[in-house]
């Protein structure tokens, strides 16, 4: 835990909600028994949505998942595709998708709802080429999240643009000594 | 009061108010599960964005794959169901519109629909609210009541025709008896005549 930053417990929840679905109530078990023996024991049930935990923890959930499961990446990509659909608070912040310039300009208080670290900055909206660019600043965990954010990130493009026509590519990212994660997400 | 006060006292504030969300949370997710009617909440596009208990029941979709879909691929009249989202910016409600929903098992069930916009503080449209009712039941009987109605109207028709039959008979038989009458009254008539004459 030696990389600072908090995020929501809300994250965490909803890696155990998809772990969940895909493995069962066992599969979450297993999961939890991994982080004790790392010595870095949770219980999702204890866990509220709205506080702060380490980052790094909800990172290591990810990567303890892909180990017990041997989950390749179409499945932390699934994972990160499914997360906005079990989050509270992204239901609760729904109500700014009603336009893709809105949600767009959103961005930044997206992530601060969700972090207290980092930054999501809009750079691009192009309704006319079918494009949007964005970044994710100050967030440099492992590279397996920059996975899970070009499932996540997508899925917000699907609820906003309702498309399933949506591709998503990480064209700039920190792991590849660019300064920031940069994502283009197109649509047809 | 100095700074360090004036921080615990907000941090003191924050802790209640996130126990306060944890509950209200704790609280929606239980009327969620409890409410026995389907109901889900849409984006402005028409995408679901939640479901509760009933709606994964009827709809055979759990929460992770109802959410996502566009509402339209869940039901059997797609353009009506498009229709009634877009009336809805004009009426703001909708209730009691016979529509299908067609579950993950392609089983078709007659629902009644009602539905209502979401609007934000500044009257921007954030999306709908539809809530649902089986009335597989309710069909069922209004079909097998029309089986009936339909079954006594053509029983009815046939005593109908039977009674005009009757009465068809019974009037000419009561004809055949005035003219019988009339014959008989002729001929006491003629026969009276040749009497006399």
């Amino acid at each position: 835990m030696q990389i600072k930053g908090n995020s929501r417990g809300e994250i965490m929840l909803t890696h155990s909600r998809y772990i969940r679905y895909k493995e069962g109530e066992e599969g979450l078990k297993a999961v939890e028994e991994k982080m004790k023996e790392l010595g870095y024991p949770i219980r999702f049930k204890k866990i509220n949505a709205l506080d702060w935990y380490p980052e790094a923890l909800s990172v290591l959930v990810i990567l303890v998942a892909r180990e017990i499961f041997e989950w390749n990446e179409s499945d932390i990509f699934n994972m990160g595709n499914t997360g906005p659909k079990y989050s509270l608070i992204t239901k609760m912040i729904m109500k700014y998708f009603f336009s893709l310039q809105k949600t767009f300009a959103e961005c930044p208080r997206f992530w601060q709802r969700h972090y207290d670290f980092g930054a999501l900055e809009p750079v691009d909206l192009n309704e006319k080429e079918k494009h949007i660019t964005i970044r994710v600043k100050g967030y440099k965990f492992h590279p397996i999240v920059c996975v899970y954010y070009r499932g996540y990130f997508l899925r917000i493009a699907q609820f906003v643009l309702g498309s399933e026509k949506l591709t998503i590519e990480e064209t700039k990212c920190m792991f590849r000594n660019d300064p920031y994660h940069e994502y283009l997400i197109k649509w047809v | 009061m100095d700074l360090e006060e004036i921080i615990k006292q907000k941090e003191e504030e924050i802790r209640r108010l996130n126990e306060s969300l944890a509950d209200l949370e704790f609280y929606l997710r239980d009327l969620n599960t409890l409410i026995p009617i389907p109901v889900c909440s849409l984006s402005p596009l028409g995408i679901i964005i939640d479901v509760n208990q009933a709606f994964q029941m009827i709809s055979e979709y759990s929460l992770i794959e109802a959410i996502g879909k566009p509402i339209d691929a869940l039901f059997l009249e797609k353009k009506q169901i498009k229709e009634i989202l877009n009336n809805l910016v004009e009426k703001e409600y909708i209730g009691d519109e016979e529509l299908t929903i067609i579950s993950k098992s392609e089983k078709e069930i007659p629902v009644s629909l009602s539905a209502s916009i979401r609007k934000e503080r500044e009257k921007n449209i954030i999306g709908y609210f539809l809530a649902l009712l089986d009335i597989s039941e309710r069909k069922k009987f209004r079909e097998e009541l029309t089986k009936q109605v339909t079954e006594r109207t053509k029983e009815l028709q046939g005593k109908i025709k039977e009674l005009e039959k009757i009465n068809r008979l019974t009037v000419g038989r009561e004809l055949k008896m005035i003219e019988l009458k009339k014959e008989i009254k002729t001929l006491k008539e003629e026969l009276n005549g040749n009497k006399k004459g």
